[in-house]
């Protein structure tokens, strides 16, 4: 799974600390995706604050089956490149970020997703600390360039590949600029 | 650097804003929706059309008046967004709560 907490500093600190407890005692029952985003939401709903949120993606890899079941709570989505076609986009998914609604009218807003993956497919999961790294003209590195680096280096092991994109993304900055935000980038690939 | 106007309108109230939301300056966001909530506006819109970027801190503002609006009974709208800016809206969800139209006129048709 991969999530961010929104804000920076020390609440932000404090409120990924609450998250990762309410995460590791959930995934204890071996919940399938959409009981643990909604279980989550209920729990983080009262230890928030009302304008702080958490983004969230859970997935569940079946080896045997080749297949991941997944749900998207307002984060980021799933980059995704198929083998079979060198192609890379994003995948299509509903959802919306735990803390948003602090009742069960938020479960309505959880969907489940199925993929199967081949040999040579790469998933990669992100945060938006890599989307919105700004160069010195203030210009985002955003969605576009970084679905082309997961095409450019497609042919890379997938800790190459993640090396590679955050080079794609320091050298897209330019030595003079700082990244804003912290970053994390998890990269799968299937063989 | 972010500019919040306040438009006052026969029935309804405009706050245009301009450039940046993030956490250093979310907080003016939430004065300017409160002090339209205390003018008891039952109609309140946000011109977005000069907004370039929005941080979570920014969307933390909108999202926490959802009940609000609810309770009160007040129409909430958003209009004139980039594509870059509602992209945010929508990968987090928010897209789905809020109103959000294209121009001022689409927004008042809404209520």
């Amino acid at each position: 799974m991969m999530g961010d907490v929104s804000g920076k500093g020390t609440s932000a600190a404090f409120n990924m600390s609450q998250m990762k407890g309410v995460f590791h005692s959930l995934v204890l029952d071996h919940p399938q995706p959409v009981a643990f985003i909604r279980k989550a939401n209920l729990a983080l709903s009262k230890c928030l604050e009302r304008n702080h949120f958490i983004t969230a993606i859970y997935m569940l890899v079946n080896t045997n089956e080749k297949s991941i079941r997944y749900s998207r709570a307002g984060h980021c989505p799933i980059l995704y490149y198929r083998g079979t076609t060198e192609h890379a986009d994003y995948l299509a998914s509903e959802g919306l970020g735990l803390g948003i609604l602090r009742n069960d009218g938020y479960d309505r807003y959880v969907h489940l997703n199925e993929l199967h993956w081949s040999s040579g497919d790469i998933l990669v999961l992100f945060t938006d600390g890599i989307i919105e790294a700004k160069n010195e003209q203030q210009e985002e590195f955003g969605y576009m360039r970084l679905k082309e680096a997961l095409a450019l280096h497609a042919g890379k092991s997938a800790q190459e590949i993640q090396e590679s994109i955050k080079q794609d993304v320091y050298r897209f900055i330019g030595k003079q600029q700082y990244m804003d935000d912290d970053y994390t980038l998890l990269v799968l690939k299937f063989n | 650097m972010l500019a919040i106007k306040e438009v006052f309108h026969a029935d309804y109230v405009t706050l245009q804003l301009s450039g940046e939301i993030d956490a250093s300056n979310s907080v003016l966001l939430d004065e300017a929706i409160k002090q339209a909530l205390n003018g008891n506006h039952e109609r309140i819109l946000i011109d977005a059309t000069a907004l370039t970027y929005i941080s979570s801190a920014g969307l933390g503002v909108f999202m926490s008046y959802l009940e609000v609006f609810e309770e009160k009974n007040i129409h909430f709208a958003l209009y004139g967004l980039t594509p870059t800016v509602f992209q945010v809206f929508q990968i987090l969800g928010l897209d789905q709560l809020l109103t959000i139209t294209g121009s001022a006129e689409e927004a008042l048709q809404t209520s």
